[in-house]
C-alpha cells in the first residue's frame, strides 16, 4: 500500500499544491452552487406542496424520502467506493451486502449474540469475503479493462442471489432493530412521524459517511484509490500496489452494504431480493451525487428519495409506478448540466 | 503454428470464404428439417432473434463505446410495435418491420441525446431508466398495450402456399418462422457488416478509441453517437418484431431490465467488437435460459429439495466467470484462435505499399509524388 | 451433364412421392376409423390394479353422480350444466388416450423455479407431495398419477415453449396448474385450438372461466372478482352508511385485477366511494410513500391488493401512521408466518387486519382440521420441504381437487380418457379437509364456472411483537356462489 515518491512524499508544500487550491476552490464553488439550485428548486416546489396539501403531509412526505434516501444513499457509497478505486460499477454490491445482512440474521437468530456484535460479526465476514473474491475473481484481469469485470459482477449477483434464496428461503423475515421501536417512538414534527428507528439509521449514515470522507481524504489508502482509479498504469510506475488498493475498496465498500443492509432491513424486512430494489435506486444516487464522490452519494441518495416521494405524491397522475422513472428524470436533468453529478470530480482527458 | 497460410484476398481466401459461408448458410437453411421437435426449432429461432439484438447492441457498446442497459426497451418497443400493428390494424407481420424499425430509430436518437453530454458508465445509468421505464408505461396504457397482462395476436404467421413446409404438420408453422426471420436476421447481419465497413462505422470506431482525437480530426462525434444509438436501437425493434412473429405475444415481464444485463452479458460473452460475435453470444444466452434450468433439475443436487431452481442461479454466475476467465474476448475470441491453429490468413498489405517503402527516406530529396 | 442427373432424380422422386401418396389415398378410409376412434374412442387400457381411496377422507372419493356422464355419442361427450365437448375440430393426430396407461396418468406443468419469482415454483413441491401420497393409498382407482415440472422463469415465451414441447411429445394428458397470469393467458389459444387440457391454472384471473369459448381452460382458486367482492360486502355490512375506500395497489396484473374486480364490485354496492387509488411499483424498496399519499385521503377504509414483502410493508407502515383505517388486506397478505411475523421486531403486530379466508393454512391456530393439518405437515416434513411455506400448503389444496377430477373421470362413461377428464374438471362438487366451514369447491359446466365464490372475512387478532397472533371471525360467511357465473356473464356486469 505505500506509495513511494521520489522526494519528501508528506510536504504539502510547493507550487503544485497552490495550483491545486485554485481548482479545489473552483470545484468547491460550482459543487456549492449545483447544490444551491437543487435546494432552491426543492424550496420553490416545496411552497406549492405545503399549499396543495397542508404542511403535515408535506413534511411526512419529506421525512419519508429522506429516510429512504439516507438508505439509498448508503449503497450508493459502497458503489462509489468500488468505482472510486477501480472505475467498475459492482452489479454485485446489493447481493453481497444482502448476503452480509443474512449473516447477521443468523447470527443473532440462531446463536443469539446481541445486535451491535451480530452486525459487526456481518461486516467483518462479509469484508473478508469481498476481499477473497476481488483476490480470486477480480485480480486477475487487467484492471483497465472494464468488461470483464462488469460480467464477474453481474455472474457474483446471479449466483449470490441464488445462493442465500437456496440457504434462507423467499419467506420475508423481520430483522432486529438497534433503536427503540415502540409504539409511540417517535418525534412529532408539526403532525409528521418521524420515528427513531429512521432518525438513527439517518443518523449512523451521516457519521459513516464523514468518518470515510474524512479517512480517504486524508489517508494513503484514500490516495491510493484516486490514484488507481485514474491511471492504472502510473500507479504502477508510483510504486501503489494496485491489487491490495481495489481489494482492501471491496473490502470496505461491502463492510459498508452489510451495515446499510443491516440498517435497512428492519423496515423493508429480509428477503433475497430486498437489496437489488435498494440497488437500482442506488446507482441513481450514485450517478446524481457523482460517482467518485462519497458525500455525493449521501447527497445523490436524500435527493432522489426526495424527488421519489414529492413528484409522485404531488403529481397524482405519476402515482407510485413511475417512483424510479421520477428519480432518473431527475438524475437526467442533472446530468445535462453536470455531465459528472452534482459533487463529482470533473475529468479532463489529453488528447 | 497454423497448418495452411493463405494471404487475404488470393483466390484460396476468397474460396475459403465462400466455402465457409455456403456451408453455414446450407446449415442454417437444413437444421429445422432435421429437428423434429417444436420447442427445440423455436429455441433456435429464439437464438437467431435475440442474435439481431445482440448485434444492435454490439454496433453500439463495441463499436462505438457507449455502454447501454437499456436495450430491453428498444426490443420491447419493436415487438409492442408489431403486436399492436397486427392485432389491432390487421397488418401482415412483415410488414410491421420497417415501422418498428422506424419507431426505434427515432427512440434511439432521443436516448442518444443525453450521450451528447454524459459519458460513460453516467450514461449507463441513464439507459437504465429507460429499461426500467419501458414496463412501467406498458402497463399505465392498458387499453393499448393490453396492459401488465399482456397483448395477443389471434393469427401467426403463415407463410404464402408455394412456399415448400408443409404448415400442417406440428413443425410446420415454427419452420416457417423461422426461415422468415433468418432471412430478415441474415439482411440485418449484412447492413450491420455494411455499416461497420463504411465511413461512419470507422468513424464510431474513432468515437470509441479517442473521442478527442476523433472531434479534432473533423469527426462529428455527437451525430456520430446519435446515429449509433439510433441505428443499435432499430436493430433491437427488428429483433423484437421478430420475436413476435416466432410467438405473437408479449407482456411487460419479457421486457425488462434483466433482459438488457443479459442482453449485455450475452455481447460480452460471444464478443463485443465483432459482428460475428453475436451469434455464440446469443447461444450462451438461450441456451442458459431454456435448458440450464431442466439440466441442474435433473443434477438433482440438493436430494430432492424443490429449490433446484437456485441451483441454476448458482450455475449461471458460476458458468459466466468460466466464461470470462477462458475466453476473456468472447467466443468469437476463441473460435478465432482455433481457426488461426488450423488456417493463418496473412493480411494483404495495403495497396502500393512498395511505392512508399522508402518513403520517409526518400521525401528529403525528391518532392513528394501525387497521384493522378 | 451433371445437371440433367439431376433432374433426372428429381423427376424419380417425384413419381415415387406420387405413387406413395396414391397408395396412402387408398387405405385413406380405413385410417379414417382408426384415427377417428382414437380421437373420440373410450379408453384403451384398465388400471393395472384396484385400489380404492382410504375411508379417513384424506383422498377424494369419486362423485357418484360422475357415472352418468362422459362419452355421448360419437365424438361428443357431456356434463352437467349444459356442458358439451366435442372432438371432432381437434387435430387428425390427437388421442384420446395419451398420457393415460394400465399404471398411471402424466400430467405436466411449467412454472418458475428460477429467477426474481421463483419462490411461487414452490407450489409444485406441494402437488408432488400429495400426489405421492395419493399414489401409496390406492392412487386414481389404481392408476398411480405423476406430474413432470419445467422451469419457465416466468417468462411466457418459455412457458409456451415448454407446453408446446410436452403437447408434441404425446405423453402427457393434460397440463396442470401453469403459473402466472400473463403466462396462462398466453397459452389460452394455443391449448383450445390443440385439445389440450389446461387445468386449474394457478392465476386466479376471471378470464380463465369460460367454457364456451375455450372449454379446454379452467381456472381455479378464488378469483379476483370474488374476493373482491366480498370485500366489498363486507364493507357495507361494517358501514351502512357508506365508506369512503383508498386503494393501494402492486403495479402488475395480480394489483390491476384485484382493483379491476374491487371497482367493478364497488359499482354494484351503493355509499362505498374509491376516494384515493395508490399504485407501488414492483421494485420499490417500500411502500412509504404510498402509504403517506393513501393516508392523506383520510379514508375509512384501506384496501391492499399486494404481495409478498409489500404486504408485510404496508401493514407496517399503516399501523405507524396517525392513520387508523380499517385494513382489507388481499388472499397473499393472509399468511401468518411470511405476512405477520416479521412485524414483530418493529414492534408492531398487524393486529386489525381484516382477510378473505375460504380454506386455512395447515399451520394456522384456529384451524378446525388438525388431524389433516398433521398429515400434511409429516408428509411434507418427511419429504425434506418446510410446511410452513404457503406455497407448498397451496399445493396441497390444488392437488386434491386434481385428484377429485380424475377420480370422478376414472368413473365416467368410456373410462380415463382425456375427455373425460376434461368433463370431469367442469363438474366437480368437492370439500378439501381445510375448507373453512361452508365453502365447497363446486364447478357446473358452463354455467358455473368459478371453483370457489365464498369466503369470511377475518381479522387478524391477539398477536403481540412476541408471538403472532390468529385469525378470528370478522362476520357471517359471504356466499356469492353463481351469482358471477362465466367470464362471458361477469363482462357484461
Amino acid at each position: 500500500m505505500a506509495i513511494t515518491t521520489t522526494d519528501r512524499p508528506d510536504s504539502p508544500a510547493g507550487r503544485r499544491s497552490r495550483g491545486g487550491d485554485v481548482l479545489a476552490a473552483r470545484r468547491r464553488r460550482s459543487a456549492a452552487k449545483s447544490l444551491g439550485v437543487v435546494t432552491a428548486l426543492l424550496a420553490a416546489f416545496s411552497v406549492y406542496a405545503i399549499i396543495d396539501g397542508g404542511l403535515t403531509l408535506y413534511l411526512q412526505r419529506v421525512i419519508d424520502g429522506a429516510t429512504n434516501g439516507v438508505l439509498y444513499g448508503m449503497v450508493a457509497l459502497a458503489l462509489v467506493l468500488v468505482f472510486k478505486a477501480t472505475g467498475v460499477i459492482n452489479f454485485a454490491q446489493g447481493a453481497m451486502a444482502m448476503f452480509g445482512t443474512f449473516l447477521a440474521f443468523t447470527a443473532v437468530d440462531k446463536w443469539a449474540v446481541p445486535l451491535v456484535v451480530a452486525i459487526l460479526i456481518g461486516m467483518v465476514l462479509s469484508a473478508g469475503a469481498a476481499a477473497g473474491i476481488e483476490r480470486v475473481l477480480i485480480r486477475p484481469f487487467d484492471p483497465s479493462n472494464h468488461l470483464p469485470i462488469i460480467i464477474v459482477t453481474l455472474a457474483l449477483y446471479l449466483a449470490l442471489n441464488a445462493l442465500a434464496a437456496l440457504l434462507w428461503g423467499f419467506d420475508p423475515r423481520g430483522f432486529p432493530t438497534l433503536f427503540p421501536t415502540g409504539s409511540d417512538d417517535y418525534l412529532s414534527i408539526g403532525g409528521a412521524r418521524l420515528y427513531y428507528t429512521k432518525l438513527g439509521t439517518a443518523l449512523v449514515a451521516v457519521a459513516v459517511v464523514v468518518a470515510l470522507h474524512l479517512t480517504l481524504s486524508r489517508s494513503r489508502l484514500g490516495l491510493a484509490f484516486r490514484c488507481v482509479a485514474s491511471n492504472v498504469e502510473s500507479s504502477r510506475l508510483l510504486g501503489v500496489h494496485i491489487g491490495r488498493t481495489v481489494q482492501s475498496s471491496w473490502a470496505i465498500a461491502a463492510a459498508v452494504g452489510t451495515l446499510a443492509g443491516c440498517l435497512a432491513a428492519p423496515t423493508t424486512y429480509l428477503d433475497p431480493t430486498f437489496m437489488d430494489k435498494i440497488l437500482i435506486y442506488a446507482f441513481a444516487a450514485a450517478t446524481l451525487g457523482g460517482l467518485d464522490s462519497i458525500a455525493g452519494a449521501l447527497v445523490g441518495g436524500v435527493v432522489t428519495g426526495l424527488a421519489i416521494a414529492l413528484l409522485t405524491g404531488y403529481i397524482p397522475w405519476l402515482g407510485g409506478e413511475f417512483a424510479l422513472g421520477c428519480a432518473f428524470f431527475v438524475i437526467i436533468a442533472v446530468l445535462q448540466f453536470k455531465p459528472s453529478g452534482l459533487l463529482g470530480r470533473r475529468t479532463q482527458d489529453r488528447v | 503454428m497454423a497448418a495452411f497460410t493463405i494471404s487475404e484476398g488470393s483466390g484460396a481466401h476468397r474460396r475459403l470464404r465462400w466455402g465457409a459461408g455456403l456451408l453455414g448458410a446450407a446449415f442454417l437453411i437444413v437444421l429445422p428439417l432435421v429437428i423434429p421437435s417444436v420447442a427445440q426449432i423455436e429455441t433456435i429461432t429464439q437464438i437467431v432473434c435475440y442474435s439481431v439484438a445482440i448485434l444492435g447492441l454490439g454496433l453500439l457498446v463495441g463499436h462505438c463505446g457507449q455502454i447501454s442497459i437499456g436495450h430491453s426497451a428498444f426490443v420491447g418497443l419493436g415487438g409492442y410495435t408489431t403486436i399492436i400493428l397486427v392485432a389491432d390494424h390487421n397488418w401482415p407481420y412483415l410488414a410491421t418491420i420497417p415501422v418498428s424499425v422506424l419507431v426505434c430509430l427515432v427512440a434511439g436518437a432521443l436516448v442518444g441525446i443525453p450521450a451528447l453530454r454524459i459519458r460513460g458508465l453516467y450514461l449507463a445509468t441513464v439507459t437504465i431508466a429507460v429499461a426500467a421505464l419501458f414496463p412501467v408505461l406498458v402497463n399505465k396504457f392498458p387499453s393499448f398495450t393490453g396492459g401488465p397482462n399482456g397483448k395477443f395476436a389471434n393469427e401467426e404467421m403463415t407463410a404464402p402456399d408455394w412456399f415448400f413446409v408443409n404448415p400442417y404438420t406440428p413443425t410446420g408453422p415454427p419452420t416457417d418462422h423461422y426461415y422468415a426471420i433468418l432471412v430478415v436476421a441474415a439482411l440485418m447481419f449484412l447492413i450491420a457488416h455494411n455499416i461497420v465497413r463504411s465511413r461512419v462505422g470507422r468513424a464510431m470506431h474513432a468515437v470509441r478509441d479517442a473521442p478527442l482525437s476523433a472531434a479534432a480530426s473533423g469527426i462529428p462525434v455527437a451525430k456520430v453517437k446519435i446515429f449509433a444509438f439510433a441505428v443499435s436501437a432499430a436493430f433491437a425493434g427488428v429483433a423484437g418484431s421478430l420475436l413476435v412473429i416466432q410467438l405473437p405475444a408479449v407482456s411487460d415481464t419479457r421486457f425488462d431490465l434483466y433482459l438488457s444485463i443479459f442482453l449485455l452479458v450475452a455481447l460480452i460473452a460471444g464478443g463485443s467488437a465483432s459482428i460475428a460475435g453475436a451469434i455464440p453470444g446469443a447461444i450462451v444466452f438461450v441456451v442458459l435460459r431454456t435448458y440450464i434450468a431442466d439440466w441442474a433439475e435433473g443434477l438433482d443436487l440438493l436430494g430432492g429439495r424443490p429449490d433446484g431452481g437456485q441451483i441454476v442461479g448458482i450455475l449461471s454466475g458460476a458458468l459466466l466467470i468460466a466464461f470470462v476467465f477462458l475466453l476473456p474476448g468472447g467466443v468469437i475470441d476463441g473460435l478465432k484462435a482455433l481457426r488461426r491453429r488450423i488456417v493463418e490468413i496473412v493480411p494483404r498489405p495495403p495497396r502500393d505499399w512498395e511505392r512508399y517503402r522508402f518513403a520517409g527516406r526518400s521525401r528529403t530529396d525528391q518532392p513528394a509524388v501525387r497521384e493522378s | 451433364m451433371s445437371r440433367s442427373t439431376w433432374q433426372r432424380r428429381l423427376v424419380t422422386l417425384a413419381i415415387a412421392m406420387v405413387t406413395v401418396a396414391s397408395a396412402v389415398a387408398c387405405s385413406h378410409e380405413e385410417a379414417k376409423q382408426a384415427a377417428e376412434e382414437q380421437k373420440c374412442g373410450p379408453s384403451t387400457s384398465e388400471p393395472a390394479q384396484a385400489g380404492n381411496p382410504p375411508s379417513d377422507g384424506t383422498v377424494p372419493t369419486p362423485n357418484p353422480d360422475a357415472k352418468n356422464w362422459g362419452l355421448s355419442e360419437g365424438c361428443v361427450y357431456t356434463g352437467p350444466g349444459d356442458f358439451e365437448l366435442d372432438l371432432s375440430d381437434c387435430p387428425s393426430s390427437w388421442d384420446n388416450n395419451a398420457g393415460i396407461t394400465a399404471e398411471e396418468i402424466r400430467l405436466f406443468t411449467s412454472m418458475p423455479h428460477s429467477g426474481a419469482l421463483a419462490a411461487y415454483g414452490a407450489i409444485s413441491g406441494g402437488i408432488k407431495t400429495y400426489l405421492d401420497y395419493v399414489n401409496e393409498n390406492g392412487g386414481i382407482q389404481g392408476r398411480k398419477v405423476t406430474i413432470d415440472v419445467k422451469d419457465d422463469q416466468y417468462q411466457p415465451d418459455q412457458t409456451r415453449k415448454n407446453v408446446e414441447e410436452a403437447v408434441q411429445s404425446g405423453d402427457y394428458a393434460a397440463s396442470y396448474a401453469v403459473l402466472g397470469s400473463p403466462n396462462n393467458l398466453n397459452l389460452v389459444d394455443y391449448t383450445n385450438k390443440n385439445c389440450v387440457g389446461h387445468y386449474m391454472v394457478a392465476a386466479s384471473d376471471n378470464e380463465f372461466g369460460d367454457p364456451t369459448n375455450n372449454p379446454w381452460t379452467t381456472g381455479f382458486g378464488l378469483d379476483y372478482y370474488n374476493e373482491s367482492g366480498i370485500w366489498a360486502s363486507w364493507i357495507k355490512e361494517r358501514f351502512p352508511q357508506g365508506a369512503k375506500v383508498a386503494t393501494i395497489s402492486i403495479g402488475n396484473a395480480l394489483g390491476q385485477a384485484y382493483i379491476n374486480g374491487f371497482k367493478r364490485a364497488v359499482e354494484h354496492t351503493d355509499g362505498i366511494e374509491i376516494v384515493d387509488e395508490q399504485t407501488n411499483d414492483v421494485t420499490a424498496p417500500n411502500v412509504d410513500n404510498e402509504v403517506t399519499s393513501a393516508a392523506a385521503s383520510k379514508a375509512d377504509v384501506v384496501v391492499l391488493a399486494e404481495a409478498g414483502t409489500f404486504c408485510t410493508q404496508a401493514i407496517g407502515a399503516i399501523e405507524k401512521s396517525s392513520w387508523d383505517p380499517v385494513v382489507v388486506a388481499a388472499q397473499p397478505c393472509a399468511q401468518i408466518q411470511t405476512t405477520y411475523a416479521p412485524l414483530g421486531e418493529q414492534g408492531l403486530t398487524g393486529n386489525g387486519t381484516n382477510v378473505v379466508r375460504y380454506y386455512y393454512a395447515p399451520t394456522d391456530p384456529d384451524n378446525p382440521h388438525q388431524d389433516f393439518a398433521k398429515l400434511y405437515t409429516d408428509t411434507v416434513s418427511a419429504a425434506g420441504l418446510d410446511p410452513n411455506n404457503a406455497q407448498i400448503a397451496n399445493g396441497w389444496f390444488w392437488a386434491w381437487y386434481i385428484v377429485q377430477s380424475l377420480q370422478d373421470a376414472s368413473t365416467m362413461k368410456g373410462g380415463l380418457t382425456r375427455a373425460n377428464i376434461n368433463i370431469a374438471v367442469h363438474s366437480y362438487e368437492s370439500t378439501y379437509p381445510l375448507m373453512v366451514d361452508g365453502v365447497v369447491g363446486k364447478v357446473s359446466g358452463t354455467e358455473d364456472a368459478y371453483p370457489f365464490e365464498a369466503g369470511g372475512m377475518y381479522t387478524y387478532t391477539g398477536a403481540t411483537p412476541q408471538k403472532t397472533g390468529g385469525f378470528e371471525p370478522a362476520g357471517p360467511l359471504i356466499d356469492n356462489s353463481g351469482e358471477l357465473g362465466n367470464w362471458e356473464k361477469a363482462q357484461n356486469g
